[in-house]
């Protein structure tokens, strides 16, 4: 599978898992112990701690629209812009009150080995 | 070259056309025809010459403004940096931002480049800016 595949795989299995909850196919792409560099938010390490942290947004927010978009790749480096709304559900402490639109725009650099996603770099 | 060489490169002519006002090193890394999507502030420059007017008006509406950029990850073409700026007060107009408030402003943003022939031919970079309004 080229880069650019693996993009658009990726890109489902982003939908899938926030907008159905469903992690498999993206936990899948990822080595078991990505590092997602978070700028302001920190580290995440490992994928089961990145599977809880979209499961905890799924939690805190509703109504998420969102858009992922292949930007370029090489070799195993491969850069995506995520673009998203969502409304707070006021049900997790430290988001906005409930009803209260989230905007989010990143820009994801995505480093792969051996096939799987090894680290990311997102400003979050 | 390697591609962390280059992009050391980069940092080094960012450097000089921030403090000394020379763009003679930026300009023989950059294609003249380069595009840079700079997301945060939802802008597009086009080409180098316009680069280069950018740095101008960040530095006369921030003068000692420095760029701190710090190299993450690169392989083939492609490379990645993160830009901190930080306590710099903005007191003139920066090409495309709101005007300024005379306040603090602190920007962290992730950028990617991406090399053609030796030159910067595209750049994606996306972060915040705080202190802006």
């Amino acid at each position: 599978m080229n880069t650019k595949d693996f993009a658009e795989k990726l890109i489902k299995a982003y939908e899938e898992a926030l907008l159905k909850g469903n992690t498999k196919p993206l936990k899948a792409l990822e080595d078991p112990d990505v590092v997602y560099h978070m700028g302001i938010r920190g580290d995440i390490v490992g994928s089961d701690a990145h599977e809880q942290d979209i499961l905890g947004a799924r939690m805190a927010l509703s109504d998420i629209k969102m858009e992922l978009k292949y930007l370029t790749s090489e070799g195993n480096l491969l850069a995506l812009s995520y673009k998203a709304r969502y409304i707070s559900s006021g049900k997790v402490t430290g988001f906005p009150p409930a009803g209260k639109e989230i905007t989010a725009d990143s820009l994801c650099l995505f480093h792969l080995k051996n096939g799987k996603i090894k680290e990311v770099w997102m400003n979050a | 070259m390697s591609i962390k060489d280059f992009a050391e490169k980069f940092i080094k002519a960012e450097d000089e056309a921030f403090l000394t006002g020379n763009f003679d090193t930026l300009e023989k890394l950059e294609d003249p025809k380069l595009i840079f999507h700079m997301f945060a502030v939802n802008q597009e420059l086009s080409g180098f010459e316009a680069h280069k007017q950018y740095i101008i008006g960040m530095k006369q509406a921030a003068p000692g403004i420095r760029p701190d950029w710090h190299y993450l990850t690169g392989e083939g073409n492609l490379f990645s940096l993160l830009l901190k700026i930080s306590v710099v007060k903005f007191t003139g107009q920066v090409p495309g931002w709101p005007p300024p408030t005379g306040k603090e402003i602190i920007v962290s943003s992730l950028w990617i480049f991406r090399i053609n022939k030796g030159k910067i031919v595209e750049g994606w970079a996306n972060g915040t800016i705080t202190g802006l309004s």
